[in-house]
């Protein structure tokens, strides 16, 4: 019996492969613009290239593709929430009606173009987690937000504070998950009664996790001020960042799938 | 009236790259009223096998039949197997909740439906039996010590009147009088003919205290039987995973250098054993 599903959004999987061999920097940039080519694409079909270009990167960075969709399981009630918005509410050639709720030829195209989107932005943005490990992903993002240091912006202390967060992610489920073994080897009912109750049977459950929370701040506080950790200011790295010639490739192959894309579905 | 586990298997996170497989083909009787310890090392299996005894897991094949009752069977089965089967954790901060330690104590027996005054009973007896004062109950359990923390969990689970009781790693980072008084109390419920089945990797205590032990390594079974087999296996041979206690040891040493002394892990005994070697 499995409480709670660990294979989810953000979760990372170690592998040989090009794709992971990358500078997280590359793929930071690469997701940002694969991101922004799913957003200019208007016609629903065109999202079969999208498709097919996300097998070839699961086959090239060996992740099996059915564990790259799974990680958009837990957004997938979003996105037919937003499918259907947009399907009862677009107005246009009216297709079929009943009382109130009618559904145009706009909507159809709406609906399919906005679910499409959402639906591989999250796989793409998953592919970055699937292939990035939490500690290169936030030495990236640091290093792509240094220039904005110089105008205040709190590069190092935003990199840290998603580092620690990222890595307390499954820590905490594991927590979470053995709370609940014991409340229920307790006999606590979770699963029965209405919202109220259900929330109520919860406390249980809430309340080791926030103190356990609490705790593990303190450790790792204590922790980190052992090591004399002072923030980022003269804070030299193990394993710095290069960029190497893949990289600088396989940026140039992402933009150029990228505008091929557009500009087909724009000329379509 | 017993739990029987039958060529166990068990796989976490089967078809994913994470697929483990944590137990496989262990076989284990606890009878009511008996002492049964599972030995192994970190990540020998002892926690999922511990797990599967009151449902929270169940088996990817093989079988855990509790009084008749298998575990694959629908919720409601699994609750009753739940409430038969007392399951303390090995921290306390899994599980402590309430604001006072009377809430806490009443948290089981609240949700198998027990009325308010059995639930009254029922606490009153165990924190006596758990060596509790009762001047504890108002007080918050998050204020207690560690040992009054660890022993207050184990009357918590033990408030419900199970039939079987599994701990896992009970006298972990407990000091030596209370981690003595524990057991002492332990073997009290076996008197009172509960199951109780005992997770640890400390050899000594399971050779000293269980009815039967059970070796896992790997989540396989590589020793099953009487605490005394188990001693002459390992006098023959090593287990892998298991190194003999010290006190085993200082008796094998003995005799090596010609003082006929027997097997024991009773320390007095083996000092009034030797003080007669020595002077004959």
């Amino acid at each position: 019996m499995k409480f709670l599903n660990h294979l989810t959004l953000g979760q990372y999987i170690p592998a040989e492969s090009p794709v992971h061999r990358l500078d997280p920097r590359c793929k930071i940039l690469s997701v940002v613009l694969l991101l922004a080519g799913i957003f200019l694409m208007k016609h629903p079909v065109a999202f079969v290239s999208w498709g097919v270009f996300l097998i070839i990167l699961s086959s090239f960075s060996r992740i099996p593709i059915r564990v790259v969709i799974q990680g958009a399981r837990p957004v997938i009630i979003l996105v037919l929430f937003t499918a259907g918005i947009h399907l009862f509410l677009t107005r246009g050639v009216i297709l079929w009606e009943w009382g109130p709720l009618s559904i145009t030829k706009e909507g159809v195209v709406m609906a399919s173009r906005m679910g499409l989107r959402l639906f591989f932005l999250v796989l793409y943005a998953g592919f970055l987690t699937l292939t990035t490990s939490p500690m290169e992903l936030s030495d990236g993002l640091e290093r792509l937000f240094r220039p904005f240091q110089r105008i205040g912006f709190p590069a190092h202390e935003m990199a840290m504070m998603m580092t620690i967060a990222l890595r307390f992610i499954p820590t905490l489920f594991d927590e979470t998950d053995r709370i609940l073994r014991a409340q229920l080897a307790r006999g606590a009912d979770l699963e029965h009664g209405g919202l109220f109750r259900r929330m109520k049977a919860f406390i249980p459950v809430l309340v080791p996790l926030f103190v356990i929370v609490f705790q593990r701040a303190e450790d790792l506080a204590q922790a980190m001020e052992a090591r004399c950790y002072r923030g980022g200011t003269g804070r030299s790295r193990m394993n710095p960042l290069r960029w190497k010639i893949a990289d600088t490739l396989a940026m140039s192959g992402i933009l150029a799938i990228v505008a091929i894309f557009v500009l087909i579905d724009m000329g379509a | 009236m017993s739990i029987r586990v039958d060529s166990l298997c068990h796989v976490y996170h089967p078809g994913t790259p994470l697929e483990t497989k944590a137990l496989s083909g262990v076989d284990l009787t606890v009878e009511a009223g008996t002492w049964v310890a599972v030995v192994g090392q970190t990540g020998s299996g002892k926690s999922t096998l511990a797990q599967h005894l009151n449902a929270l897991l169940v088996p990817t094949s093989g079988s855990v039949v509790v009084d008749g009752v298998p575990t694959t069977a629908e919720t409601s089965a699994l609750r009753s197997v739940r409430r038969k089967v007392g399951l303390v954790f090995q921290y306390p901060e899994h599980q402590l909740f309430a604001e006072s330690v009377s809430e806490e104590m009443a948290f089981g027996p609240r949700n198998w439906k027990f009325t308010e005054e059995e639930i009254h009973e029922t606490t009153r007896k165990t924190m006596s039996l758990l060596g509790l004062p009762e001047e504890l109950l108002s007080r918050s359990p998050f204020h207690l010590s560690g040992g009054q923390k660890r022993r207050l969990c184990i009357a918590s689970v033990l408030a419900s009147r199970p039939d079987y009781l599994v701990l896992d790693e009970p006298t972990a980072g407990m000091d030596a009088p209370g981690r003595k008084e524990l057991l002492g109390l332990l073997k009290g419920l076996v008197e009172e003919k509960i199951g109780v089945v005992h997770i640890t990797h400390d050899l000594e205590l399971a050779l000293a205290l269980a009815d039967q032990v059970i070796v896992l390594e790997k989540g396989k079974t590589v020793f099953c039987g009487s605490p005394d087999s188990l001693m002459d296996e390992l006098l023959e041979r090593p287990i892998r995973g298991l190194c003999l206690p010290p006190i085993l040891e200082l008796v094998s040493g003995l005799r090596d250098y010609g003082y006929p002394v027997p097997y024991t892990l009773d320390a007095e005994m083996l000092a009034l054993r030797l003080e007669r070697e020595i002077r004959s």
